[in-house]
């Protein structure tokens, strides 16, 4: 009989056992949605998948070397994702001299690019998304493409959350005068 | 925000979620990262995760944090008293096989203690005494493990305190008794069973400690620990074992007669019993004083010339016991008419009174092989041995009181008695 573990319940174990099987129930959880979420940010395929491996080994390690609190596993995925991804950037800048803040522009692979040039909408928004700078683009990707509440977004950014409703606050007034002015007033 | 945008939001949101990983690279990282996760757990990481920590995991995972103020402080009280249980087991477990002198004793004494407050505070008197008593069984037991297996002298102190805690436990449950006694019989009536029994084996291990101590040369025992130091300690400690052990049969025997169902028989016995252990004690102890005084004349006869201090010492002791003996001979006899005429409470009051002069003569008796010690080493120590007689003469005036208590009983058994068989 297969059992549906709530998050909790196979974050304790990863803890409080070390269960490794109940890791692997966490990753298949979360691996698509975190590959997505790394790959929109990278790009490349082959980059996405080895920063997606790099982030569920780094979680495991955090989690067995826990000493303090875990409220929510799929923030602390993706706040970990966040990070590879900013020290990949880091390193990428470093070698080409680029700013971080220009490569850590949403630029989606071919697959994704392919997907959203079929669709008027998409390719609109991603166009739209592109001009906002990163902490905008940030907020509005966990906020809207991510489902993540303020509260999560909080824990992945690290900020309060009031600092995170302002951000967002400011984000969408700032999508809505780049989108077409019949827009803004809707 | 707008729903266009919002539409917009959502349409890019189901254009990216078309994209997924494949799902050779899923399965093959899957395997690769439980691997790699499997190699860093090993068993001893497993191990240090205690009872403790789990409990802690859970709370930070499961109890929201708001509740956690409160939640904390009550984890951390349920943990004290879970570890100071848990503590209690092993370290009872530790100390329990350790000895006078080893650092573990003393641990085992406060976990007693401890064992003996609860009791107290419960108002559980019943088990008091008995934890008394068991606890003198264990000291007793303690000491005549140390005397015989020779352990080195620095132990002294420890064996001391050892024997003072026996005397000290004894002397409570007897104090118990007394209190119970007053309160409800039956109760009374079974610990003085267990302090009886116990009493025997405490008995036997101080006798047993007497001979061991005996055999030990002043030479092995070293300096400043002379023979007499453990010997007395046993002598002194016999006599408080004892005195609570005839108030235990005391008790028995006038819960027994109490109660119609009680065969009156099987409590004689048990006074015949200890009126004869205590007749066999002396009789040793005479036996032991006439060879002691003998030599000691003996020796005395080799010398050229003998002090006058010396020989009314040596007549003065040998008087005393044999003045000692016929009071003791005089209250085995009436105990023993006592007994026959089945006037059981007094005959306990008898063996009680014999059991007193029975220390008294050990005291003699001390003095005696002291005297030989000394006159065998050519040491005139006149002073010590008048002034061992002076403190042995007090006791022997208060027999006259014991003997005339036993006479009183005797006379007025002969004329109450009902023969209860």
């Amino acid at each position: 009989m297969k059992v549906n573990f709530s998050d909790k319940q196979l974050v304790f174990r990863v803890i409080a056992k070390k269960d490794p099987d109940a890791y692997a129930h966490i990753y298949d959880r979360y691996v698509d949605a975190l590959y997505r979420f790394i790959l929109f940010k990278v790009s490349e395929r082959e980059i996405a998948e080895d920063l997606t491996s790099d982030v569920f080994l780094k979680t495991w390690q955090y989690l067995i070397e826990y000493t303090g609190e875990i409220e929510n596993i799929r923030s602390l995925l993706y706040k970990i994702a966040r990070n590879r991804i900013i020290d990949f950037y880091r390193k990428r800048a470093t070698m080409s001299e680029s700013s971080l803040d220009q490569l850590t522009q949403p630029i989606p692979d071919s697959a994704i690019a392919e997907a959203i040039k079929q669709n008027a909408e998409a390719q609109h928004m991603m166009k739209l998304l592109q001009q906002l700078k990163s902490d905008y683009q940030e907020v509005i990707m966990l906020k809207y493409i991510e489902g993540f509440s303020t509260k999560e977004i909080s824990q992945i950014l690290e900020k309060n959350q009031s600092a995170v409703r302002v951000t967002l606050y400011r984000a969408i007034k700032r999508l809505k005068s780049l989108s077409s002015p019949e827009l803004e007033d809707v | 925000m707008g729903s266009v945008l919002k539409k917009q939001l959502k349409t890019l949101k189901h254009m990216r979620e078309q994209v997924n990983p494949s799902s050779d690279w899923k399965a093959q990282n899957r395997a690769q990262l439980y691997s790699q996760i499997g190699n860093t757990v090993n068993q001893e990481t497993l191990q240090k995760t205690s009872a403790f920590d789990t409990l802690v995991h859970a709370l930070h995972i499961f109890v929201p944090r708001s509740l956690q103020i409160v939640a904390k402080p009550a984890l951390a009280c349920i943990a004290v008293i879970g570890l100071a249980t848990a503590g209690w087991g092993v370290g009872v477990r530790a100390s329990s096989d350790s000895l006078p002198g080893e650092a573990l004793w003393h641990v085992k004494i406060a976990f007693e203690k401890t064992e003996i407050a609860v009791a107290d505070v419960t108002k559980n008197k019943k088990k008091e005494a008995v934890l008394q008593v068991k606890f003198a069984g264990r000291r007793a037991q303690e000491i005549k493990d140390v005397v015989v297996q020779q352990k080195p002298t620095d132990t002294q102190k420890s064996l001391n305190t050892a024997f003072k805690q026996l005397k000290t436990s004894i002397k409570s449950a007897s104090t118990v008794l007394d209190e119970v006694k007053t309160i409800s019989l039956k109760d009374s009536a079974e610990i003085a069973e267990v302090i009886d029994s116990t009493s025997e084996e405490i008995l036997s291990n101080l006798e047993e400690t007497k001979r061991a101590a005996k055999d030990i040369s002043p030479a092995q025992q070293g300096v400043p620990t002379p023979i007499h130091g453990i010997v007395s300690e046993v002598d002194e400690a016999t006599l408080v074992v004892e005195d609570t052990s005839i108030k235990s049969i005391g008790v028995i025997v006038e819960t027994g007669l109490a109660d119609e169902n009680t065969d009156t028989a099987l409590l004689k016995e048990k006074v015949v019993q200890k009126l004869a252990k205590v007749s066999t004690h002396i009789e040793a102890v005479e036996a032991d004083v006439a060879t002691a005084v003998s030599s000691t004349e003996a020796v005395m006869a080799t010398f050229t010339s003998t002090t006058l201090a010396q020989t009314t010492s040596t007549i003065a002791v040998k008087e005393q016991f044999a003045t000692t003996k016929e009071r003791a001979d005089q209250i085995v006899d009436k105990t023993k008419i006592l007994l026959e005429q089945n006037a059981l409470l007094d005959a306990v009051q008898g063996v009680q009174e014999l059991t007193v002069l029975k220390g008294q003569l050990d005291e003699v008796a001390k003095q005696t092989q002291q005297t030989l010690v000394n006159t065998s080493a050519g040491v005139t120590n006149t002073t010590a041995v008048t002034t061992t007689n002076a403190t042995t003469t007090t006791p022997i005036i208060k027999d006259s009181t014991s003997s005339a208590k036993v006479d009183e009983n005797v006379q007025q058994s002969n004329m109450t008695s009902t023969t209860p068989n």
